[in-house]
């Protein structure tokens, strides 16, 4: 062994020695850099061109949504997890591509922040709960498990959007996650993330999945 | 008969075992902290979506040092442009530790280390920071053992070049 190399090995620990265990954040800790902004920017193509099509779908999913069963004013009030449904239609998809779910049921979130909802239970079709802490904030393991792509690699467009995102964006991006090419977002896991995103940005759109949502034949994905 | 999935706590129990070291790792592929836990998670993110193809268990960690080598490569892509990356010893951190002052000629030792190409990193950090030998270093990196050689011997030499033309 040389001296270099022996002088590499202890610059080498010098540098790591920097990481401490207990500094780390866990496994659904919070993500170190700001991960929307990049990625919303990757989907700016789609997004402008989808606009246009919202435009014109919006004059059809509106009347539709006033006369569906309204959501609570704001989700933070309603923790509970919705039940699937198969109320969204699209002129060229005929089965919804709700996948396995990529867990099984169990405890998460130690590192999560917010007490008051400190566990996260993955349910068989993917859905989590609870969706919102008693404080009616997001709950933060929630948000890190679709943002963190957990279902299939995959974070939903929907949770990219700003909180200025127009009615349409809206539309646009939920229709893109669950019929763009390859998606895994299912009704009830596209709700969540709706969900979530809406509560965060303080939206009141009351797009529901569930109850009968029209997206454009093409141009979502 | 598929493999059955990895549980979420079987994950967590991954990820306590080897973040630390893979966190580590990754710092000196990358030089940025914040980034360095990110791939790391990333790593055990995609751990559980392709566990199916993880056809050996016992080869979990071979992955998921293949996947923060893919995540730093990918992030230094990204970051071309910006300022290359830059070590930093213990002097950063406000512990009994940094106490340790880093001695000057491991500050050159490092810089001389952030100067080199980036497979050249890779393969010093493989085998000076993990201890790893030429066989699993080339199947990480995946490049023949021989090259692992040759690429350690020329960052080696690059580095002695460099140090002694330090003032």
């Amino acid at each position: 062994m040389t001296s270099l190399e022996d002088r590499l090995r202890d610059a080498y620990r010098a540098v790591t020695d920097t990481v401490r265990e207990d500094e780390l954040p866990g496994l659904y800790g919070k993500r170190a850099r700001n991960r929307r902004g990049g990625r919303f920017s990757a989907f700016a193509p789609l997004a402008a061109a989808a606009t246009v099509v919202v435009a014109i779908v919006a004059g059809v999913a509106v009347p539709k949504l006033a006369s569906s069963p309204g959501r609570p004013a704001h989700p933070a009030s309603s923790p509970a997890v919705r039940s699937a449904g198969t109320g969204v239609s699209k002129p060229t998809a005929s089965a919804s591509p709700v996948r396995s779910a990529p867990m099984a049921t169990s405890s998460a979130s130690r590192t999560a922040p917010g007490a008051s909802c400190p566990t996260l239970t993955v349910g068989a079709d993917g859905s989590v709960a609870p969706l919102f802490c008693a404080d009616g904030t997001d709950n933060p393991a929630a948000l890190a498990y679709y943002e963190g792509g957990w279902i299939k690699g995959f974070t939903p467009k929907v949770l990219l959007l700003p909180a200025t995102a127009s009615y349409g964006q809206v539309v646009s991006a939920v229709c893109a996650d669950i019929f763009g090419h390859g998606s895994p977002m299912g009704l009830q896991t596209e709700q969540q993330a709706y969900d979530l995103a809406a509560n965060r940005a303080g939206w009141r759109y009351d797009i529901n999945t569930v109850n009968g949502l029209s997206c454009p034949a093409a141009g979502t994905s | 008969m598929g493999m059955r999935s990895l549980t979420q706590l079987e994950i967590e129990d991954l990820y306590r075992d080897h973040a630390l070291g893979l966190v580590r790792f990754a710092l000196l592929l990358t030089g940025d902290r914040a980034a360095a836990e990110d791939i790391v998670q990333d790593a055990f993110l995609g751990l559980h979506q392709r566990w199916d193809k993880v056809r050996d268990p016992g080869r979990i960690l071979g992955y998921l040092r293949i996947a923060v080598v893919n995540g730093s490569r990918s992030r230094h892509r990204r970051y071309l442009t910006a300022r290359r990356i830059r070590l930093e010893p213990l002097a950063t951190v406000p512990s009994a530790e940094a106490t340790v002052v880093a001695a000057e000629d491991q500050r050159a030792l490092l810089a001389a280390i952030d100067a080199l190409p980036r497979r050249q990193r890779e393969v010093l950090a493989l085998k000076y920071f993990l201890d790893l030998g030429e066989q699993e270093i080339a199947e990480i990196l995946g490049i023949s053992r021989g090259t692992v050689a040759s690429t350690a011997s020329r960052a080696l030499t690059a580095l002695a070049r460099r140090l002694r033309e330090e003032p």
